[in-house]
């Protein structure tokens, strides 16, 4: 397309000027009075239009009014910011402050385990890590003389207080108190730290657990392992498969153990089937102490680790790195990109 | 429990490979710790064929042997076995083959110069391949049907021979035992078919020994069944291949009476010891009895040592009343088969499990023995123990029964066993899938429950004497799952109705806050609430104020901390070379003692910065997370450097303190003296209910006139008096706000801080003037 003879006058007088300008020094102010004043030559252009077609008009009158504020903004800028100089950085120079504050990988963790499950209608529910020893065990079916409380090496604070040694705990007194209130069916969450006497690469005193729990009137294993697929899935994405073998639990039967398997271990991250968390159908005994009745009310209870998927996800080989803290947790695991 | 699995494929026949039958076991039944093969550097080790015998130039003892390896050629070995004979088959272990005798470190055969003649290998007895306990002179002499070359392992027919290391639950003692598993084994692999070991009868006619069991104490034995046998007078030695089992086991064979036991106790899970005779009592009436002691007896056990028992402990006990061991633990030292023994008492005992789980732990004893007796064991098995320990003993050792075989009980062994009820419909209600009866009921016999039809839809089910763990629905449900498989149960999404949800304030504002100060650069940590004395009184708090565990992991994490801040510190410590200024923040439980468990915030923040500078910063940190609060001087706390200890208040509540770390206390934690720290602990469970959301109300229309505003006073005026009198200045002025802008005190002339205030003037129906504000500045100087 060629371009509008009146638009080519107008460039080439504006050319012509802002040289003639450049070569006697004129001021922003004259240089604008000279070409955007009452007689200037765009203005003088502009008169112009009036003598064309209407057609004509439509095409030149925009693009001569543009070139009109084009100019007025480069005076403008001239006028009150001055003549602008190119800068000199060195790009290569680090970043600072990338050492900012961060949440810890562990009560990350806790808030991502959360959220997968808040996503299918489940609220939090915590509590003390003091407890009764009957609250603790016998309540989960451990009475004094099961053989399993041997497997809990459990700090004893006096002869009847106990730091709690499972999430499981909380279960039968959330379940009674959602009974009184009448606030059924049960979906929740309860995350919080655990303890046992134990400490090595693999365990260590104090860790964090997760427990999950729906309780209504159509829960099935089934829907237990949909569940529980889902949030292996939601957490590890595509590259881990999951399977449910026999296990024991007091408070749940039928008892499972879930393993995960990833497909494309990161780092020091195990290969080959891990074990995961424990389920289980809620036993009825349990269900019955809360105040319901066994043949209608029915559920599910898993429970897991907290330190673990982080372990597996981050190919971490010890854990108590994660309770000794070291700067070095935070700059790999704090960021964005961990 | 260790599995070798060619002892298993006697009771379960055929046997898939360990991996095959590990894989079932993990999946169906117990999980699977580990697989190895069983001794396999024997591999190595080949069947020689003796051709022709020389002998040595330099030696009558030594031996040249011509030995037939097959498709490895012959070789000349020497040997100072005696007995070889031409065209027996020994084991040859040829050079750079590593033996694991059971006694002694390991072995690297080279090419050896023996006497002046080079032996390219050695011929191996039994105890030097690490199969046998009993050293010899002798050669192992394998059977005819063994292949000269071919390796002695599956000359042994131990090829494929693994040991699978199973993780038992605690509600399965039934598993710990080889007739247990098989019967397992056979219930998940129905192709293996399972046999039960023979028995001998006990019928004697005439015993010329009379034995009577009798249990003293009701609480400690629920079953005591005995017989008596006499030896013969040379005691055969163990078989191989019962010794091999024991191996595999891990228990160390010692003579044909005791590895009898022991090869029982592992095939039956029910423990037995043998007493000489003569322990139990003289004459042709004796009786053994169980109870425990009347007071704190002495008594040496196998092990050795010398134990006090105490009332409550089991005791096998002689017709005297004598206390012989601690029962269903360990035998005593001076009552067990010695080289003079003629004659043994053969006692089985059905034990409470808590009798024994108590006593061993009293005791500090763990054995074999204990360890099965502490699950509880099924009362049915004492008698059928006995027999099959008896048949052995014949069969093996010439024995002869000499004695009635002596049962007694007590009410507890009489097992109640419910009858259960199973319906079709629970099973689909419970699983979510449905299992047809027919599956059900065939999988509850192949794991020995009697089961019979109660119509279409239902069973009536009764559990085995040896599975006590199960008595009601849901346990069977778990029986059929398990075995039909848990892979075939479908995964759903669950679709009852939720419950309106109450949302769980506490913990989404604890992430709010989290967020904030991650935001202003403060590190979370996670740290155990554990602390040593020491650190407790580095940090200048009482022990008496903390909980002492009574059974801590160690010195180190004796105590429950009752605040963060030793924790807080030791973080810190760590962190101070690679980074100098951090601010930790934790919300945990402390614990005081009491012991109270409360839940707090704790902030640490450690600068280079002086100590107006670090409070103002804390200070900022805890109104950012907390929004406005008081923060008010207090008398000194123990923890901090004197005149620092502030108590924080919101809305009129203290919730806690904030202060400069004690010297001394940083001295401890060798954190330097140039570095500030300060510590805030508050308890804000309160503050973390729900509340109504603030409302917003945006700026005015007109005009705000904005002016800094900067006074003089003497630094030991508190900046509050200096803001109150800024504020009666302006008094006559709408004031939007007020903030310190800057404090600063010359090094020159550090008696004088000059404040500087910015100040929004806003009037909201006009315009201010600068002259109205002028006037009302100029007040003040």
């Amino acid at each position: 397309m060629t371009m509008h003879p009146l638009l080519n006058q107008a460039t080439t007088e504006i050319t012509a000027i802002r040289s003639a300008a450049e070569a006697s020094s004129l001021s922003a102010d004259q240089l604008r009075e000279q070409l955007l004043g009452k007689n200037g030559v765009l203005t003088q252009i502009q008169k112009g239009l009036g003598a064309l077609s209407p057609e004509e008009r439509a095409e030149v009158g925009p693009e001569l009014q543009l070139l009109r504020l084009q100019i007025d903004a480069e005076l403008t800028t001239r006028e009150e910011v001055g003549t602008i100089t190119e800068l000199h950085i060195d790009r290569t120079l680090p970043g600072s402050g990338a050492a900012a504050g961060s949440v810890h990988p562990i009560t990350a963790m806790m808030d991502e385990m959360v959220g997968i499950f808040s996503r299918l209608g489940f609220e939090v529910v915590d509590g003390p890590e003091l407890v009764q020893d009957s609250q603790n065990f016998t309540a989960l079916n451990l009475g004094p003389d099961h053989p399993a409380r041997d497997g809990h090496d459990t700090f004893y604070v006096t002869d009847e207080l106990v730091l709690r040694t499972q999430m499981t705990t909380l279960q039968p007194l959330e379940l009674a108190r959602r009974v009184k209130e009448e606030h059924l069916p049960v979906r929740i969450v309860m995350p919080g730290r655990t303890y046992r006497r134990e400490s090595d690469a693999t365990h260590a005193a104090m860790f964090h657990q997760m427990d999950a729990v729906l309780l209504d009137q159509q829960a099935t294993f089934a829907d237990l392992k949909g569940i529980l697929t889902y949030f292996v899935q939601q957490l590890f994405g595509d590259d881990v498969e999951t399977r449910f073998r026999p296990h024991h639990f007091p408070f749940t039967e039928p008892s499972a153990e879930l393993d995960i398997k990833l497909k494309n271990p990161r780092g020091n991250a195990p290969t080959g089937w891990i074990e995961f968390g424990g389920c289980g159908m809620i036993h009825p005994a349990i269900i019955e102490r809360a105040g319901l009745n066994p043949r209608v009310w029915r559920g599910w209870a898993f429970g897991m680790g907290v330190e673990r998927p982080i372990m597996i996800r981050h190919g971490i080989r010890d854990l108590r790195v994660l309770t000794a803290n070291p700067p070095t947790l935070f700059e790999q695991l704090g960021s964005l990109s961990s | 429990m260790n599995i070798f699995t060619p002892w298993l494929e006697r009771y379960a026949a055929p046997l898939p490979s360990a991996e095959q039958l590990g894989e079932r076991f993990t999946m169906t039944s117990s999980e699977v710790e580990s697989i190895e093969r069983f001794l396999p550097h024997l591999n190595e080790v080949r069947v020689a064929r003796t051709l022709a015998i020389h002998p040595h130039p330099n030696s009558t003892k030594l031996q040249i042997l011509t030995v037939d390896l097959g498709v490895l050629g012959t070789r000349e070995i020497v040997t100072g076995a005696p007995g070889v004979r031409v065209g027996a088959l020994y084991p040859l272990a040829l050079p750079g083959t590593t033996l694991h005798p059971l006694k002694g470190d390991p072995i690297t055969l080279g090419e050896r110069e023996i006497r002046g003649v080079v032996s390219p290998g050695m011929l191996c007895g039994a105890d030097e391949l690490g199969l046998s306990a009993v050293v010899t002179d002798g050669l192992l002499e394998l059977a005819e049907s063994a292949t000269p070359g071919e390796s002695v392992l599956k000359a042994l027919g131990l090829e494929d021979a693994s040991v699978i290391d199973l993780s038992l639950t605690p509600n399965r003692p039934d598993l710990f035992s080889y007739i247990g598993l098989a019967r397992e084994v056979a219930a998940f692999y129905p192709k293996a078919r399972f046999t039960e070991p023979a028995l001998a009868s006990l019928e004697l006619a005439h015993p010329p020994l009379q034995l009577t069991a009798k249990i003293h104490d009701q609480t400690i034995a629920k079953r005591l069944t005995a017989v008596a046998l006499a030896l013969p007078a040379q005691l055969p030695e163990t078989p191989l291949w019962m010794q091999l089992a024991l191996q595999a086991a891990g228990i160390r064979p010692i003579n044909l009476v005791v590895d009898i036991t022991n090869y029982v106790t592992l095939e039956y899970g029910q423990p037995m010891h043998a007493f000489d005779r003569r322990a139990i009592g003289e004459g042709s009436k004796i009786t053994i009895g169980v109870g425990t002691v009347a007071d704190a007896t002495e008594i040496p056990l196998l092990n050795g040592k010398t134990y006090t028992l105490v009332p409550g402990d089991p005791v096998l006990v002689s017709t005297d009343g004598v206390a012989l061991d601690l029962g269903g633990i360990m035998g005593g030292a001076m009552m067990s088969v010695k080289e003079d023994t003629a004659e043994i008492v053969l006692q089985a005992t059905c034990f409470p499990g808590p009798v024994i789980r108590r006593a061993s732990r009293r005791h500090g004893i763990r054995t074999e023995a204990s360890s099965r007796n502490e699950k509880g064991t099924d009362p049915e098995l004492t008698i059928t123990a006995l027999k099959r320990a008896v048949y052995l003993l014949q069969e093996l050792g010439g024995m002869k029964q000499i004695s009635n075989l002596a049962d007694t009980s007590t009410k507890a062994a009489k097992s109640d066993r419910p009858r259960i009820h199973l319906s079709v419909s629970r099973v689909h209600e419970i699983l979510g899938t449905s299992i047809s009866p027919t599956d059900c009921r065939s999988i509850l016999q192949r794991l020995g429950f009697y089961v019979a039809s109660i119509n279409k839809a239902a069973l009536e089910v009764v559990a085995p004497t040896w599975r006590a763990d199960v008595r009601l629905e849901e346990d069977l449900i778990e029986e059929i799952v398990r075995i039909w498989g848990f892979e075939r149960v479908p995964a759903t999404i669950p679709s009852g109705p939720i419950a309106a949800p109450q949302p769980h304030t506490r913990f989404y504002r604890l992430q709010k806050i989290r967020e904030i100060a991650a935001a202003r650069g403060i590190t979370e940590l996670v740290v155990h609430p554990f602390a040593s004395e020491r650190e407790l009184v580095g940090t200048r708090i009482a022990p008496t104020e903390a909980v002492a565990l009574p059974n801590p992991l160690s010195a180190e994490l004796a105590y429950l901390v009752p605040s963060h801040l030793p924790t807080l510190l030791r973080i810190s410590t760590g962190w101070s070379t690679e980074r100098p200024e951090a601010t930790f923040m934790t919300y945990q439980s402390v614990f005081q003692a009491g012991p109270t468990e409360e839940k707090r915030l704790g902030i640490l923040l450690r600068t280079q910065a002086d100590h107006v500078a670090a409070y103002r910063t804390v200070r900022g940190h805890i109104e950012a997370l907390l929004g406005s609060c008081e923060f008010q001087a207090a008398n000194d706390e123990e923890l901090f450097h004197p005149g620092t200890t502030t108590t924080v208040l919101k809305d009129g509540v203290v919730i806690g303190r904030v202060g400069a770390v004690h010297p001394a206390v940083l001295q401890y934690w060798k954190i330097r003296t140039a570095t500030t720290v300060w510590f805030a602990e508050l308890a804000i469970a309160p503050l973390l209910t729900a509340k109504l959301p603030a409302t917003f109300s945006a700026a005015g229309g007109f005009p705000a006139i904005i002016r800094d505003v900067t006074l003089q006073r003497p630094v030991t005026t508190e900046s509050a008096l200096v803001a109150a009198e800024v504020q009666a200045a302006v008094a006559s002025l709408p004031v939007e706000g007020m903030s310190l802008k800057d404090r600063y005190v010359s090094a020159k002339n550090p008696e004088v801080q000059a404040l500087t205030y910015t100040i929004v003037f806003r009037h909201p129906e006009r315009s201010l003037t600068d002259e109205e504000v002028n006037a009302a500045l100029e007040q003040l100087q």
